[in-house]
């Protein structure tokens, strides 16, 4: 059952997001941080599913763009006043050409390679940026943007609802299964005319343009970037870990996986304070030993009606 | 449709001269068959002028269009494509998804999927694939990746098809198959093709034309009776000295 092409996943996704829409009036605030955060994570899932759910290339230093954002709204709102909204403009347009300059050089890598590369980045951006005192140092920038959570909600679900109609649209049709093609096999997918390199640089740079958006409005929830904070690892581990329990490469997988990583953490973050990153951790691991397609692709495997509903 | 034209072809690895400056020729809706003993550079000139390797020197025309310096992707969009000599199916894809790709980012840049779905199932049909076109590509015996890799390269809509060893490692049963398939797809979809073979009997059979390599270098070129009877070439397969007499 399909409408002009679009299945049960697109409508599902977009009855969701018209709920979310809603849901910041229903709800007490301390319920829309939650949101907030939620979307904050859906986000960063999305983003890196562009790149790694889609081509199994694995941005293990993913972080670099979420740090690229988060700077580029802290920097412009500290020194020129701009706008947040603006800021998180500027973020995602900073995340889409560091993402384009740093694939044009680490995409021609391959598997482990690629994954090291993008760690080696993110370490080096964490450095650059503690030697830089126009952004702060080691102290960071401390912003005075106040409490706009209304603000914070729209931008991140906006962002959210961008990220979901793009990977929809990329995953139904010609692209998507170009993109399935260089999972499987860059080569075979070069020989039968896939524009390999501009296809992988594309995605790329679409991830590093969601991570940078997402990055800045991190920057301007906490109303603060503080490097070792902002360049943590644990964000990339994070998203990983949401998209190989979501699904890669799917539509529904990162708001699943983001939902499933990020509900329960917060649960630990408050009460059973630092068993989050293991607990997550023992989570990816049995994932990737038992359902390595995560909780989309295996639904899909299993089971031939949901195969046609799941996207 | 275009002529292809290697035009002293050389190639050179780190000191090892892997093709000596070949020239063949494939013109429209011919076929050529290029044999030779294994290392004699066949699968080399093959990668070249499919763009998976560049040559040390010398020219790849694709009509008027030198194509040599191109990236692969952009040569099968000219309308050259090339089997793989050990298949390489996109193995999570189903049979029909496969093809479908090819479809989509070959030459003919079919954009909708609907389309190219049922113009790969044309395909796995002729090619008497029908029944496998929903299974992944990972489950299919070694002949039939071989027929895929052959439907893929039809499916870019390739006017050349550069075959890299497919009637290869097939029974006497299955090589008999595979030809009366060949022929019965070169009756209806026009395209020129070029194999390559080390064992001789498909090509013999196929081609109008046959070129021998040895060692990098043409030893020989005719008709493939002409070919079986050169000196040259019965030497190189089959190391006889000049003074012994076979058999």
């Amino acid at each position: 059952m399909r409408i002009a092409g679009l299945g049960v996943t697109f409508f599902g996704l977009l009855a969701l997001m018209l709920l979310l829409l809603i849901l910041p009036f229903a709800f007490p605030f301390s319920t829309s941080v939650i949101l907030i955060n939620l979307l904050f994570y859906t986000a960063l899932a999305y983003s890196i599913n562009f790149i790694t759910g889609m081509t199994g290339y694995v941005s293990f230093g993913h972080v670099v763009f979420l740090g690229i954002g988060a700077y580029a709204l802290g920097a412009s709102a500290d020194v020129y006043g701009l706008d947040p909204v603006l800021g998180v403009l500027l973020g995602a347009a900073l995340g889409l050409v560091f993402a384009l300059a740093i694939g044009l050089v680490t995409l021609r890598f391959r598997g482990v390679y690629f994954a090291i590369s993008t760690v080696v980045i993110a370490l080096a951006a964490l450095n650059i940026v503690l030697e830089l005192p126009q952004l702060g140092g080691s102290q960071g920038i401390i912003l005075n943007l106040g409490f706009q959570p209304y603000s914070w909600y729209y931008t991140i679900w906006g962002i959210v609802l961008f990220e979901m109609l793009i990977t929809y649209y990329i995953n139904r049709g010609k692209l998507g299964l170009g993109i399935r093609a260089i999972k499987s096999d860059e080569d075979a997918a070069r020989s039968v005319g896939v524009n390999v390199s501009a296809l992988k640089l594309y995605l790329f740079g679409l991830s590093g343009l969601f991570a940078g958006a997402g990055g800045a409005v991190f920057a301007w929830t906490t109303s603060g970037v503080f490097p070792y904070e902002t360049f943590s690892l644990t964000f990339s581990l994070q998203m990983l870990a949401m998209i190989i329990i979501g699904g890669v490469g799917t539509s529904l997988g990162p708001i699943l996986g983001a939902v499933v990583v990020y509900l329960p953490s917060y649960y630990f973050l408050t009460v059973a304070i630092g068993t989050q990153l293991i607990i997550i951790g023992f989570a990816v691991v049995v994932i990737a030993l038992f359902i390595p397609e995560g909780i989309v692709g295996t639904l899909k495997r299993r089971s031939a009606s949901l195969r046609e509903l799941l996207e | 449709m275009p002529t292809l034209r290697t035009e002293a072809v050389s190639k050179e690895f780190g000191g090892v001269q892997a093709l000596k400056g070949v020239t063949i020729s494939l013109p429209a809706g011919s076929t050529l068959g290029l044999i030779g003993p294994n290392g004699s550079g066949k699968t080399t000139l093959l990668n070249i002028i499919a763009g998976l390797e560049k040559p040390t020197s010398g020219a790849v025309m694709l009509g008027e269009t030198r194509i040599d310096h191109l990236p692969a992707n952009a040569i099968v969009k000219l309308g050259v494509a090339k089997t793989h000599q050990i298949p390489r199916p996109f193995a999570e894809m189903t049979t029909r998804e496969n093809v479908s790709v090819a479809v989509m980012y070959g030459r003919r840049r079919i954009k909708d999927t609907k389309r190219s779905l049922n113009e790969a199932d044309r395909l796995l049909s002729l090619l008497g694939m029908d029944a496998r076109r929903d299974l992944p590509a990972s489950s299919l015996t070694v002949q039939e990746k071989k027929r895929l890799e052959l439907a893929r390269a039809l499916a870019t809509g390739a006017e050349v098809i550069l075959l890299d060893e497919v009637f290869a490692g097939l029974s006497s049963d299955e090589l008999r198959d595979s030809i009366q398939l060949f022929r019965k797809i070169r009756g209806e979809v026009g395209f020129s093709a070029l194999i390559v073979e080390h064992v001789m009997g498909a090509v013999l059979t196929l081609a109008e034309r046959v070129v021998v390599l040895e060692e990098g270098a043409k030893i020989a070129e005719g008709t493939p009776d002409e070919v079986v009877h050169n000196e040259a070439v019965i030497r190189a397969y089959l190391g006889f000295e000049e003074n012994d007499s076979p058999g």
